[in-house]
């Protein structure tokens, strides 16, 4: 009686097979779009160091995270991007393109350090095994996690240090299928990562040394890794840029801690990052408030966010030459990889001014060593929530910021980390218990392992 | 001597009963009444003449020396050898079904018409629950039996309409967009003889797969042999108003300060800055009608180049009079029926045509259907019927949270000074700039809200529904004892629907259009062979044996596309999207195969075996474990019969039990269980497909679940039937239940394909039915009719984390979950924190956000409805109290509506300040009463938040005064030789009241659409309506 049901039930609308790289554009502009997304990474990641602030609903910005919107950051980032990349990369392999294995690769590492910048311990070694029938992984202290993706990017290194394979341009969002920048990517991935790890003994001077001798790292803007979407619709268009569609700029605005310092430094950055306030000046919001309007700090008293960063087709990082620039300076600086930390730290200013539309020289910081190169990669990180935010707390600088007014009860410094999600509480929760007791507790303000100062 | 006797034979109103059928007792000599209730019959002096009509007590006349015996018949209320339909369309004998069973007949349908025949249902049957989403005409509504059964997919039972399985879905999401009907409104109530509810495994058994959450069997009029074309119009007109509104406050308006107001152009937010606080909607303003003046939104109305203050002043009842209108409902049937000795027929034409009570929404449906049965010879019969269903809709209201063009979303949210009224003349209105240069009629507020009147005139949400049911059957007698009998039936639709945004609309500036097309068949093709005989001394045994095959074949296509942005404002053409648009696409088919047979072994008819097996072949299960196996057997015992127990006291006590394994595939729909990626619904900067590795992890090993069901049940009757109860307790487990099973999506799915959870539905279900006052013909009657359910759900052994998500069942922190240990639907949220002694926890003044967990819970401890008819001389009259007590309701009218300030009880400590109840820490470690004076905005904008849920979780329970009619039946001898059968008028009522409710601002029966995550959940529905219709009934 069920003669004909392998065919009944064969479905036809999906396919059975695909090549190896025809899920790279939606890995890209996924992973984009939750590095982006405005209710994580901008109010919170964005928020926390101070260089946004809401005027109104800013839950956030007094340290109520939208929870589901770290669900869906952390659930779209195992399952619509690690899993993704896992796969491309087992497609690749089987295929024999080293190419799309070291695309795979890089951004399976970006997405591992994002999470675990954000989280701290979290599941790795035995992430995506659901296939296997492993539904509750265990999670990695953070250490292991960067083994791990220092490993996963020197494989992807390799890849593309090979020349083997090719990618399909009209699925490379970034790079439209240029290796050779893929490779110059991949390195500056890994040498952002060694950098984030500079306070702990994973930290490898020599690597970074290695990786500034072979001239693969990003540092001019013609190399910078970014997505510059097309359409004005999401998922192909800049997160914020719904923001401005539905006609809700002034839900969101300027951080006076981000403002007042570049008025008192005199940045020209800040015209393109703010908008002026309706007396004309830049007006920066202190973090919290529970009725922000009646505070004094209402929509139309502050500054919004710049028109620059707020349009359909504004890029999106996933690392640019005024970052890597800038931690060129501190590694030359502080840890004897050779060069001139000023220059280096010139030429991430001037990366960071070209990168907002101004001409190199036209702003010259004041040069004052460790403080202003770390103060720099506050500063030019913006709009990069969650590379702020992990600078920031790596760095210490800038060490003067406020706890926000009326913060969350309980919560009595600026977070330095999210807190595990609810579907991980209740799907792992085992797991999730063990991690919060080996990296010391699940709050907002737990220190993530390599936040060691 | 033989001669011929005639006369008439009337119901109990007098009015002509045609089909009696008429024997002379002892011989083979019988004739029917006619279309007038006339017969006549060849007998001798002395002979008995039987007159026997389902639904009245035989009656017996000795023929004596009149030629002419003319009476009324009486009916026999719950008559002891009333046929009742059974799986299949299967007719037996209620004293031989063994399990609980409950019909309702045409009037109890039909007597306080909806649009949707579901809520019909409502309060009527022990142990069905029926929750109407909203006040919306057509609302969808949701039917369980016996508590949920699923968790996932569909726990909605089975429908069959005269054989034919129809579709009864939605495919419309409450949540966001629009609410549409279920696939059971497309059925013209009119057209309605029956509606029977099987409930248990053991009477859904013979249904296999499809019937686990019981069946609703509905039976719709034929015509009856040898009646004469006989017409009947139907008329009804009613009017509906909605009935329970928020208890607003009516002392502060808009804005945020207490001291100042100014409004710019509705679309800033703070004062002096870039617009006034126009763009602020909440009401913390300054107090009305304490001579404030003001410019307000109003003042741009009269004179928008000069804006001057105007009195800042209340408009108490704008919302309830200038928001919402009387929504007005004709209901038109004429239908046309009769027979021959070979043949009946019936042709039904119905036209409803209804407007909501929201402005520019509306409702028509057109019905026609005609059904013939021919009797080809003795042996041979063939049956047609065919139904075709117009709905359509130029405007289906928008609801839910995530739509920008629900309106009632304004209302909660709407500032209390609001004059409604003023913005209805949208287009007199001046336009003011949305941002980005788009320029819409003024409203009080254009940040978060369009001017409502210009949206519903403008951003319209069409929608038809073209449907077909037919059905062929033919049936051979192949000998006394046994027939054959095979029918193919479809169920067919198609399905429209359309969302339209004009430039300016809130969250789609730049406008929007997409739709959605679906088509959807299902044909069932049915052979059953029926055998019947008595056998033994006196033919004590009785044995009847069925036995057939069904073939199902389901296919469906959907189309979609979205124009995210438009070009040209208005054009809504999917070649007039900005970018490229999105395309959708959806095939699927899958076919069930089965072979079942029932039989039943009688015993001196007291005693009754019955047992039904089937076996169902599904292509959805995994290649070559395609089979489930459905074994029941059911037992009836007529004690009374037995043990010689009749009396007058007692006239009938039957004890039934049944067993029965059903099994299904749940949600487990077509292609789920074979691997395939998928193609992003978003194509790489809309024009290069991306693909996509799938995050629900397939399963080849998944088998179907189980369920064991068990009842047992009491039937008894007192006082020559005048009191009758029927009792009956029921216990179902539902094993290795199906579903998407949520993993932790670190494992790179976020759901797997599982066999994970068991649910136990336990309960009982008591009707009782009492005809106080009995008079014979046009005396004074009244009956009582009470019934009761009350279902205990729990699911458990839930795999991995013990709980689950339900689909569709998420607002803002609010979760509606399956839990280990828990009824399904606990609503999950954050909760207040707690001090010692279990009291509120402030800090600062302002209440503390504590843990997430359990604050109630979607399902109701027991329903219950109570029904009272009467009738003296022509006047007929009904009424039904409809009760749900338990159950809880996340009320987010009530969040928002504390938050915005808008609601009375936010008046409290306006002035003064809130101390809100509850204790503080000490700073000692200790706690003491909080004493900590905070402004009210900040208390409400914390107490009701998404930060603390707990709040706005209320008791569901409610008794609502549901229906009333009365109508009024001309006397026959009025309309002696005018052609015209009978006439009768009536009023009724819909929602009389609600004479119970715990929760406030809110009916707490309401529910985002018919899924099982869905209830419990509330966020500015369409208030309820009360609805008063006139109803004119011909027949000629």
């Amino acid at each position: 009686c069920d003669g004909d049901f392998d065919e009944v039930n064969t479905n036809p609308n999906d396919p059975v097979e695909i090549s190896e790289d025809l899920q790279l554009g939606y890995i890209e502009r996924t992973l984009l779009n939750q590095v982006y997304d405005y209710f994580a990474s901008g109010e919170c990641a964005a928020t926390w160091p101070q260089h946004l602030s809401k005027p109104i609903y800013n839950d956030a910005d007094r340290y109520f995270p939208r929870l589901s919107a770290l669900n869906a950051f952390w659930n779209t980032m195992y399952a619509s991007v690690i899993a993704d990349a896992d796969e491309m990369n087992r497609l690749a392999g089987e295929a024999g393109n080293r190419a799309v294995q070291g695309a795979a690769l890089t951004l399976k590492a970006i997405a591992l350090q994002t999470l675990t910048d954000a989280f701290g311990d979290i599941p790795a070694s035995e992430a995506n095994q659901g296939d296997q029938g492993n539904f509750t992984p265990k999670y990695d202290a953070q250490r292991d996690v960067y083994v791990q993706i220092f490993d996963m990017l020197d494989t992807a290194i390799a890849h593309f240090n090979s020349g083997a394979g090719s990618i399909d341009g009209g699925q490379d969002l970034i790079y439209g299928g240029d290796t050779a920048k893929w490779l110059k990517f991949a390195t500056s991935i890994k040498f952002r990562a060694m950098m984030r790890v500079s306070d702990t003994d994973l930290f490898d001077a020599s690597a970074i040394q290695a990786m500034a001798n072979s001239g693969n790292l990003i540092t001019t803007t013609a190399d910078n890794a970014f997505i510059a979407f097309e359409t004005e619709n999401a998922p192909n268009a800049n997160p914020y840029y719904d923001i401005v569609l539905n006609g809700r700029e002034a839900e969101w605005c300027m951080g006076e801690a981000l403002v007042d310092h570049m008025l008192a430094a005199g940045d020209p950055r800040l015209a393109v990052y703010a908008n002026p306030n309706a007396d004309g000046d830049y007006v920066g919001k202190p973090a919290g408030y529970i009725n922000p309007g009646l505070s004094g700090y209402g929509a139309g008293v502050v500054s919004e966010i710049g028109d620059f960063y707020m349009q359909y087709d504004t890029p999106l990082y996933f690392i640019n030459a005024a970052q890597v620039n800038l931690l060129l300076a501190e590694a030359a600086l502080l840890h004897g990889v050779s060069g001139d930390p000023q220059s280096f730290f010139m030429d991430g200013i001037n990366a960071s001014l070209v990168q907002n539309g101004l001409s190199a020289g036209s702003f010259t910081p004041i040069y004052n060593g460790y403080q202003s190169i770390a103060e720099q990669l506050w500063v030019s990180t913006y709009m990069q929530g969650y590379e702020t935010w992990a600078e920031w707390r790596r760095t210490d600088i800038p060490n003067d910021l406020d706890l926000a007014v009326d913060p969350q009860p309980g919560v009595g410094s600026i977070p330095t980390r999210y807190t595990y999600t609810n579907d991980e509480l209740s799907l792992n929760g085992a797991n999730v218990g063990a991690a919060t007791a080996n990296q010391g507790g699940d709050e907002l303000t737990t220190k993530v392992w390599w936040d060691q100062n | 001597q033989e001669k011929t006797i005639s006369g008439t034979v009337s119901d109990e109103n007098g009015l002509p009963l045609p089909g009696v059928n008429v024997i002379v007792k002892g011989t083979s000599s019988g004739t029917q009444t006619d279309f007038d209730g006339n017969y006549s019959i060849s007998a001798n002096t002395g002979d008995v003449l039987a007159y026997s009509f389902v639904g009245y007590t035989t009656k017996e006349m000795t023929v004596g020396a009149s030629n002419n015996i003319s009476f009324s018949m009486e009916p026999d209320v719950q008559a002891i050898d009333e046929v009742v339909i059974t799986a299949l369309g299967i007719k037996k004998e209620e004293k031989a079904i063994g399990y609980a069973s409950q019909q309702l007949k045409s009037e109890a349908i039909a007597d306080v018409p909806t649009t949707n025949v579901v809520n019909s249902l409502s309060g009527k049957v022990a142990g069905v629950n029926i929750t109407q989403s909203s006040g919306d005409i057509g609302s969808s509504s949701r039917i369980t039996i016996r508590g949920v059964s699923t968790i996932y997919g569909n726990s909605q039972p089975l429908i069959v309409v005269d054989g034919i399985v129809m579709d009864n879905n939605t495919y419309g999401n409450a949540n966001s967009g629009t609410d549409i009907p279920n696939g059971l409104a497309d059925i013209n109530p009119q057209d309605i003889e029956s509606v029977n509810v099987l409930k248990g495994g053991a009477a859904t058994a013979l249904y296999g797969m499809r019937g686990t959450n019981g069946v609703v069997v509905i039976t719709t009029k034929a015509g009856t042999k040898k009646q004469a074309l006989g017409v009947e119009i139907n008329s009804t007109i009613s009017f509906s108003n909605p009935y329970i509104f928020p208890d607003y406050q009516n002392s502060y308006g808009q804005g945020h300060s207490t001291s100042y107001f100014e409004y710019v152009d509705g679309f800033g937010y703070d004062l002096g800055a870039n617009g006034g606080d126009g763009g602020t909607d909440e009401s913390w303003g300054p107090a009305l009608d304490a001579g404030f003046d003001f410019i307000q939104y109003t003042s741009f109305i009269d004179n928008p180049n000069n804006p001057q203050a105007k009195p800042w002043v209340s408009n108490p009842d704008s919302v309830i009079k200038d928001f919402y209108e009387t929504g007005i409902t004709t209901d038109n049937t004429v239908s046309l029926s009769g027979g021959t000795d070979k043949a009946t027929y019936r042709a039904s034409f119905g036209l409803t045509d209804a407007k909501g009570v929201i402005y520019n929404t509306d409702l028509k449906k057109y019905n026609i259907s005609g059904s013939v049965n021919y009797d080809l010879s003795d042996k041979w019969s063939v049956g047609f019927s065919a139904r075709y269903i117009k709905s359509t809709s130029d405007n289906r209201n928008a609801v839910g949270y995530g739509d920008p063009d629900n309106q009632i979303g304004q209302l909660v949210w709407g500032a209390r000074q609001v004059d409604w009224g003023a913005l209805r003349d949208w287009k007199n209105l001046p336009l003011v700039d949305t941002g980005n240069g788009i320029m819409t009629p003024i409203n009080w507020n254009l940040r978060y809200n369009n001017n409502p009147f210009w949206a519903l005139d403008n951003n319209l949400h069409p929608w038809e529904r073209n449907r077909w049911l037919g059905t062929a059957n033919i049936g051979y007698q192949i000998t006394d004892n046994l027939s054959i009998n095979a029918q193919t039936g479809i169920d067919y639709f198609n399905n429209f629907s359309e969302t339209k945004r004009m430039f300016g609309t809130v969250d789609n500036r730049n406008g929007y259009y997409s739709y959605v097309e679906r088509n959807r068949y299902e044909v069932n093709t049915q052979v059953l062979l029926s055998y019947n005989n008595k056998f033994g001394g006196n033919d004590q045994f009785g044995l009847s044996l069925s036995g057939g095959g069904n073939a199902m074949v389901n296919k469906y296509r959907g189309y979609s596309a979205v124009a995210q942005q438009l070009v040209i404002d208005g054009l809504f053409n999917i070649s007039n999207s900005s970018d490229a648009p999105l395309l959708g696409q959806s095939h699927s088919q899958s076919k069930i195969n089965s072979l079942f047979g029932t039989g039943e072994l009688s015993y001196n008819d007291y005693l009754y075996l019955n047992f039904t097996a089937r076996n169902d072949w599904a292509s959805v299960l995994p290649s070559g474990k395609t089979s489930i196996f459905y074994p029941s057997v059911s037992l009836s015992a007529l004690v009374h019969d037995m043990l010689d127990l009749n009396s007058e006291a007692l006239t009938f006590l039957k004890l039934r039990g049944s067993w029965a394994e059903t099994g299904s595939t749940g949600p487990l729909g077509a292609y789920d269980v074979n691997p395939t990626y998928a193609l992003s619904a978003f194509p790489l900067n809309g024009s290069s497909p991306t693909a996509i590795y799938p995050n629900t992890l397939w399963n080849q090993d998944i088998k179907p679940q189980r369920e064991t069901a068990m009842e047992f049940g009491v039937d008894a009757r007192f006082l020559s039937n005048r009191l009758r109860l029927d009792f009956t307790y029921y216990d179902k487990e539902n094993n290795d239940v199906i579903m998407p099973l949520e993993v932790s999506a670190a494992s790179g799915y976020t759901n797997v394909w599982k066999n994970a959870a068991t649910i136990t539905n336990k309960g009982i279900e008591l009707v009782v039915g009492a005809d106080i006052i009995k008079n014979q013909g046009n005396g004074l009657n009244l009956g009582v009719d009470i019934n009761f359910g009350k279902n205990d759900n729990e699911v458990s052994n839930i795999e991995g984390s013990g709980v689950l998500n339900l689909t569709n069942g998420s607002l803002w922190n609010v979760d509606s979950q399956a839990r280990n240990g828990e009824p399904i639907g606990v609503l999950y949220g954050p909760s207040f924190e707690r001090g010692p002694n279990g009291q509120i926890l402030y800090e600062n003044g302002l209440p503390v956000a504590g843990d997430y967990k359990i604050l109630g819970n979607s399902q109701p401890d027991w329903t219950g409805g109570l029904g009272i008819n009467a009738s003296f001389k022509g006047f007929n009259f009904r009424t039904l109290f409809d009760v749900k007590m338990g159950g809880e309701v996340y009320s987010q009218t009530n969040t928002w509506g504390n938050l915005a300030g808008v609601l009375e009880e936010t008046l409290v400590g306006r002035e003064t300040g809130v101390v809100g109840v509850g204790v503080m820490s000490d700073g000692n470690g200790g706690y003491v009463q909080n004493n900590v004076v905070v402004d009210a905005q900040s208390y409400y904008s914390t107490a009701y938040s998404q930060n603390i849920a707990e709040s706005s979780v209320y008791d569901a329970s409610f008794v609502k005064w549901r229906e009333l009619s009365l109508s009024y039946s001309l006397p026959s001898k009025m309309l002696q030789n005018t052609g015209v059968q009978s006439i009768s008028l009536g009023v009724n009522v819909r929602n009389l009241a609600i004479l119970y409710k715990e929760a406030p601002h809110i009916d707490p029966e309401t529910a985002f659409g018919t899924d099982v995550g869905q209830q419990g959940l509330e966020y500015a529905q369409t208030p309820s309506t009360r609805t008063i219709g006139v109803n004119l009934n011909v027949k000629f």
